[in-house]
């Protein structure tokens, strides 16, 4: 039997990485400027989250310039797009699982409110 | 909540991305504009109301290079719109579109004038609307990398418009309905029908940017 978050990539699965991964995605290529917005995250975390993925070879950076102004612009790779498609999977089945396991039933004891199962953020995703 | 968060951000960031409503405005406007080349009346001139014809395609060829100029006008909005927003379309597909459609369509006129085959005769040759098929693709285009139901609409819309523009004069329609066909010239309903549906889609698209819009 595979544990329910086998699926689950290390590298990928931190919330913001999953975040510049959705947002990369979803364009050609992003803007740091945009992608530091979206996710509310200082320059500093923005470069360490960014160099983890480019070192996993999830995302590419490149340099450029607009208006004179220095931009750096994000775009996710073929790998990059994989891992974020496995991710979303693994968790939509962790979700499911969670949703079919007894405890979350409705009626039973584990799904009243207050209970651990049936608090809020209680479900891993 | 994590995957609603992911969605959140996916919505979002399709929403500062997408900029559709601008090569609606062009193409519309383009379309609408090529009906006083489409009437003889409208223009008096005899160069460019000859394009109908096999013989002087001359505006026809010139509507060609428009909408290629309108595509290449819609490649520049989405750079500077990368460049405002930090949020870049791929429009790689567009540019193929617009090669592939408008290779295809020369082609076909070519052959149109060596081949007497009916259907590129009168495709290319006859109505001279075949431009209508690059923008057409363009759109399609359009709609697979910009990922909107909207788009997707107004550009399958458009195409059966346009189809209709080439192959098939819709004055003939019109007629069914009740309208006289000497009132309006089929060159302009040719080219008015698709004009009028992208215009049409430009407008809902602007009031939904703008309701988007904080």
């Amino acid at each position: 039997v595979t544990h329910p978050a086998g699926g689950i990539d290390d590298v990928v699965h931190h919330r913001h990485r999953l975040g510049i991964l959705t947002i990369a995605g979803e364009a050609r290529q992003v803007e740091f400027g945009y992608l530091r917005e979206a996710l509310e995250l200082t320059a500093g975390n923005l470069n360490r989250h960014l160099a983890v993925l480019e070192e996993a070879g999830l995302v590419q950076t490149t340099k450029g310039y607009v208006e004179r102004r220095p931009r750096t612009w994000v775009s996710i790779t073929r790998e990059g797009r994989n891992a974020l498609a496995a991710e979303i999977s693994a968790l939509e089945r962790l979700v499911q699982r969670h949703r079919g396991s007894p405890a979350s039933e409705p009626g039973s004891p584990a799904s009243e409110p207050g209970s651990p199962a049936g608090e809020p953020g209680a479900a891993p995703a | 909540m994590l995957l609603a968060d992911l969605d959140h951000l996916r919505r979002r960031t399709r929403s500062t991305r997408q900029a559709y409503w601008f090569p609606l405005l062009v193409f519309g406007l383009i379309e609408a504009a090529s009906a006083l080349v489409a009437d003889p009346g409208l223009t008096g001139s005899p160069i460019v109301t000859g394009f109908r014809a096999v013989e002087n395609q001359t505006g026809y060829h010139t509507l060609l290079l428009v909408s290629i100029a309108g595509t290449a006008l819609t490649l520049w909005w989405y750079r500077r719109h990368a460049d405002r927003t930090g949020v870049e379309t791929p429009v790689r597909p567009v540019r193929i579109a617009a090669v592939g459609a408008s290779a295809i369509v020369v082609l076909g006129a070519f052959l149109a004038g060596l081949v007497p085959l009916v259907l590129l005769y009168y495709v290319f040759g006859v109505p001279g609307n075949g431009w209508l098929f690059v923008v057409a693709a363009v759109l399609l285009a359009l709609a697979v990398v910009e990922r909107s139901a909207l788009l997707w609409a107004v550009a399958l819309l458009h195409g059966v418009a346009a189809v209709m523009g080439v192959t098939y004069d819709p004055e003939n329609l019109l007629f069914r309905i009740g309208f006289s066909s000497e009132d309006v010239p089929s060159g302009i309903v040719n080219v008015l029908l698709p004009a009028g549906v992208l215009l049409t889609g430009c407008a809902v698209a602007v009031v939904r940017t703008r309701r988007a819009t904080p």
